[in-house]
């Protein structure tokens, strides 16, 4: 029934630093149960974006309404009620267990001094199972796989209570297996109703499983819409100052290549080849 | 063993090590002198002009002493972990901000200036807590990372507080001044009396009770200050609150013993080797570590030697090895 409601929406918002234009009147709107993705090379502007969504920054101008209320005027607990973080992988200094750490997504709803109850516990050890990671309840967050991790960060995301998730490379130094596992489980929430933004340095990400990508550039938006709208050999060759081909696969399926590495692929037993075995 | 067995093990070895601590001394006494003298039962043929004596032994000597020990030990160590835990560096303790600095300072110029200990002990106080300030102040003054910033504040107030420590004492009367101010910096309980502890300890058990009562938040700030506050943490105004218990607290230990080191550093640490780093449980283990640590070092100090050994030097020649053989045992929780 809420189908329509936007989750988010950020209206011409300026940032930099000093000396530094980072996003230029940014204005985005995200509806519930979308997948977006969030491409462009480094210093475009993403992560600002993500951090101003979040409230971590402020911007310069421009206003950031979460679920239809303004950002600056929740409260943190509220925030964290509504939208969450779920940060780039990372290591902690102290080795806490992973049910742990998936409690403090439940600080927000606790009192005064933080303390969480039995209750709190049985809501984070639901959303370890919702995950399938209940089996690691007990183990060392800085023991497990990355990808593990980034499903730990996820569950403690869902603790919260939050609908609307908003994750920092989520895949970034995860392997191929964790990468496709941790797509697999953004799809199936996404699927439920929760609302995801991300960014990736991999637009096969983006045409794999976002519903929309928006694609930023020295901190202008270039192009926002569906990924077949958007994604294109042009655009991504300008955002990324290289030569890339989409490719149909089939099925309505497609893929990118890099032309511009693929061209110069040596070819075993060609020259430049001998002449590496020669040195 | 869990967790919770361990720290009433240790709750048990504390009551334990402090009842032994009242009946040993230059005055050994019995178990069943020692409650006698309480008035918790009653005993047959003794003087009451020797009872008398011997409650007052007891009362103003022994009992303050073993309080402050436990008090100190259970404030440097919860200050230690909350330090270590929000600055997510394990080298850091109850002195980073300038605390301990500062309060020496304090402690000598109250020395110079006046010969009533109230005045010194206020000045000790008053100091320990300016030096924060300071540090604070100016951490807030310039844009950048909060931690490194803090620290570096720390360290230049620390220093500061150092230089002016060097004056007074360079201009102190070097034959009654001078001695004073440089025994009382090595720390020890010699002089506690039950007046200090009885305003001290209400004040200690609030401090450390305000940073353990916080543990749960803790946790979340060892994350980073992006991620708690993502979390719905009020990161600068529980920092904030984390840090100026720390100080209260640090701040007290100087105006009842002087400077005693390494408690604040090492107990954190064995006792996150122990019970693990998750601050709920680790807090209220390290308070009741710390607090039977420094007991015990101070019964070694006023029972081993002829002499009373300065417990400060004491804690860290102890301090070494025990931090020595913690490293060696594991890495205590850090990765």
């Amino acid at each position: 029934m809420e189908l329509t409601m936007d989750k988010i929406v950020a209206d011409s918002i300026v940032f930099g630093y000093s000396r530094k234009t980072v996003l230029q009147g940014v204005s985005l709107k995200v509806g519930q149960g979308e997948v977006l993705s969030l491409l462009g090379p480094n210093g475009s502007g993403k992560t600002s974006l993500l951090k101003i969504l979040l409230g971590l920054l402020r911007p310069l101008s421009g206003t950031v309404a979460i679920d239809g209320r303004p950002v600056d005027s929740m409260s943190p607990k509220e925030l964290a009620k509504s939208v969450a973080y779920v940060p780039q992988l990372h290591r902690i200094a102290f080795s806490y267990r992973v049910i742990d750490v998936v409690l403090m997504g439940r600080l927000a709803h606790s009192g005064l001094f933080g303390r969480t109850t039995r209750e709190d516990e049985r809501i984070a050890e639901a959303a370890l199972d919702r995950l399938d990671i209940s089996h690691l309840a007990d183990a060392a967050y800085s023991e497990i796989s990355g990808g593990e991790r980034q499903l730990t960060l996820i569950a403690r995301a869902l603790t919260q209570g939050a609908k609307t998730l908003i994750l920092d490379e989520p895949l970034n130094g995860l392997d191929y297996g964790n990468q496709i596992g941790v797509l697999e489980q953004i799809t199936s929430l996404a699927s439920e109703g929760f609302t995801f933004v991300k960014t990736t340095h991999f637009p096969d990400h983006a045409l794999w499983m976002a519903t929309r990508v928006v694609l930023l550039n020295h901190g202008h938006i270039i192009a926002d819409g569906k990924p077949h709208e958007v994604m294109n050999g042009r655009t991504l060759s300008s955002l990324y100052l290289a030569d890339i081909a989409l490719v149909s696969v089939g099925d309505g399926l497609r893929t990118c290549l890099p032309r511009t590495v693929l061209d110069k692929k040596p070819v075993p037993g060609s020259h430049a080849g001998r002449s590496l075995c020669a040195g | 063993m869990s967790v919770q067995y361990r720290t009433a093990a240790l709750a048990l070895l504390l009551v334990a090590g402090a009842t032994a601590s009242m009946i040993v001394g230059r005055y050994p006494l019995s178990l069943a002198d020692l409650g006698h003298h309480l008035g918790l039962w009653a005993m047959e043929g003794t003087d009451p002009k020797q009872a008398e004596l011997v409650r007052t032994l007891l009362l103003e000597v022994r009992l303050p002493r073993i309080l402050a020990a436990i008090c100190v030990g259970a404030s440097l160590s919860v200050s230690g972990t909350a330090f270590q835990a929000m600055f997510i560096n394990p080298l850091v303790s109850p002195g980073l901000l300038g605390v301990l600095a500062g309060a020496s300072f304090g402690a000598a110029a109250g020395m110079i200036l006046s010969t009533r200990w109230l005045v010194v002990q206020a000045s000790t106080f008053a100091f320990g807590l300016l030096a924060v300030c300071i540090a604070l102040a100016m951490a807030r003054a310039y844009r950048g990372d909060r931690l490194l910033l803090l620290v570096l504040s720390g360290v230049v107030v620390s220093a500061m507080f150092t230089a002016l420590l060097s004056v007074i004492k360079y201009l102190a009367d070097p034959y009654n001044q001078l001695p004073a101010i440089t025994y009382w910096l090595m720390g020890g309980f010699s002089l506690v009396t039950r007046e200090t502890m009885t305003v001290m300890m209400p004040l200690m058990l609030l401090g450390t009770g305000t940073i353990i009562s916080l543990s749960g938040y803790l946790n979340v700030l060892t994350m980073g200050d992006e991620e708690a506050r993502a979390l719905g943490v009020r990161v600068t105004a529980l920092r904030t609150a984390l840090i100026l218990a720390a100080t209260l607290v640090s701040s007290l230990t100087v105006v009842v013993g002087g400077i005693i080191g390494w408690v604040g550093l090492i107990i954190p640490h064995v006792g996150r080797m122990i019970v693990g780093p998750d601050n709920r449980i680790l807090l209220p283990f390290s308070a009741l570590l710390g607090a039977l640590y420094l007991l015990l070092v101070d019964n070694i100090s006023r029972l081993v030697f002829p002499v009373e050994i300065p417990l400060g030097i004491l804690t860290s020649l102890l301090g070494i090895p025990v931090f020595a053989v913690a490293l060696r045992l594991g890495r205590g929780g850090w990765n």
